[in-house]
């Protein structure tokens, strides 16, 4: 295979709807055939170059994805699944292949939709300065 | 009708870190939080200062952003205080040592809370407005008889020990008198108090938040809250880092897209502030 990129083009104008299915299969053979990665990486960058995605900062972004996915899969904390989610996106995985990916569910639920600001003290928190985690608000940019 | 500001500060007590001989550092995402949290108050809802100590304020020099706090740096205060409190047991005592100097009424702004709307309307009609409530878990607001206690000291019998604490991330306290009842109360507890717990937190929830409780029900005053539940999505005007903090400081992936989550929100605001400039290029 012929390879002609420069590899210098930025990956703001995303990716074609092939790419994206092939980075997914990627990105599930990653999880689940580790000992296939250099083969893949090696598809995954001839890939690149045919679609004129910047295989580099592709591969920054799916490196930052599996190390949050080994944080996350050492936590199970909503928070941690949420930036995991966010950083598939930034991969090109949407939110319905991400759910094909079939990672484990966050193992508790938060943020709930109750009341507004500006109210009295409510005995349902069950929350503490100890917990470890919450990040509140996050909803407010995106998380 | 526009409500008159409210002027807030934020705290950068060092003592608690070096004492204990480490060298005193905030991650970018924990920076560019402080830097968000100054220059929404003061869109909002009035101006800010900062009470630091001269560690505190070398890093803000070396950081470039002394030009912040629109209100001023002072760092008198904390590095000249000589109340016998140990800075590790009671780590967040700067905060209250500058609320005692801070003229009423005053907002304690944590560093790592943004307040994203104009609350002066809120806050106003209040005597005292915190973040929100806590659980009384056990195992961090401890029993009166588990807390360690100054010699000769002694919990007054008329104490609620049922009172739910405050989160005091933000603190909004109108009167002077209601600001010295309770921060007499938490001298006397923190005062001389060095024996070190098992853990560094009990300790000082018991002096800050649940303390504040205890002393708004003594004096018989309601404690307002910004917010009912905060994991609420119907929060629409406070971002804190809480615990998410020790996440951030684990994980470099993590503050990358934090940073740039509050960059693609807040660019307007921070596009204002030229030194902002390094983040920008970091993140996006």
């Amino acid at each position: 295979m012929s390879i002609n990129s420069d590899f210098k083009k930025t990956n703001s104008s995303g990716a074609s709807i092939t790419m994206q299915h092939y980075i997914f299969a990627f990105v599930q053979d990653v999880i689940n055939q580790p000992d296939n990665l250099k083969r893949s990486e090696q598809w995954l960058k001839e890939y690149c170059e045919k679609e004129n995605v910047n295989y580099f900062e592709l591969n920054r972004q799916l490196s930052s994805f599996f190390e949050l996915l080994e944080a996350y899969r050492k936590t199970n904390t909503l928070v941690l699944y949420r930036f995991l989610q966010l950083q598939a996106q930034a991969c090109f995985i949407d939110e319905e292949r991400f759910a094909l990916l079939r990672i484990q569910p966050a193992n508790y639920e938060f943020p709930r939709i109750t009341a507004d600001m500006g109210t009295s003290c409510s005995d349902k928190n069950t929350i503490t300065s100890s917990h470890n985690g919450g990040l509140v608000g996050g909803h407010l940019i995106g998380l | 009708m526009q409500q008159p500001a409210i002027p807030a500060f934020h705290v950068l007590w060092t003592k608690p870190v070096t004492t204990g001989g480490k060298h005193f550092s905030m991650n970018n995402a924990e920076i560019l939080t402080m830097v968000v949290s100054a220059l929404m108050w003061q869109k909002h809802n009035g101006s800010i200062k900062l009470y630091t100590d001269k560690a505190g304020y070398a890093f803000i020099r070396s950081r470039k952003l002394s030009a912040l706090w629109d209100g001023g740096i002072d760092t008198e205060l904390l590095e000249n205080n000589n109340y016998p409190i140990d800075p590790e047991i009671f780590w967040a005592a700067g905060k209250l040592i500058a609320l005692e100097a801070q003229a009423c009424p005053c907002v304690m702004l944590d560093t790592d809370l943004i307040v994203t709307l104009p609350i002066q309307h809120l806050l106003k009609p209040t005597t005292i407005t915190a973040l929100h409530s806590e659980a009384l878990q056990p195992e961090v607001y401890l029993p009166p008889s588990l807390l360690k206690k100054p010699s000769g000291f002694s919990f007054p019998d008329d104490y609620n020990w049922n009172t739910l604490p405050s989160n005091t991330a933000f603190l909004y306290i109108r009167d002077k008198s209601f600001k010295s009842f309770y921060l007499n109360e938490s001298k006397r507890f923190m005062f001389r108090n060095m024996e070190k717990p098992t853990e560094m937190v009990s300790q000082m929830v018991f002096a800050e938040q649940r303390l504040l409780s205890i002393c708004a029900d003594r004096q018989h005053l309601s404690i307002n809250y910004l917010l009912s539940d905060p994991f609420s999505l119907s929060n629409s005007s406070v971002i804190h880092l809480w615990g998410f903090k020790h996440l951030l400081r684990q994980n470099e992936n993590v503050r990358a897209i934090y940073s740039k989550q509050l960059i693609e929100k807040f660019g307007e605001v921070l596009s204002a502030y030229p030194l902002f400039i390094p983040y920008d290029e970091k993140y996006m």
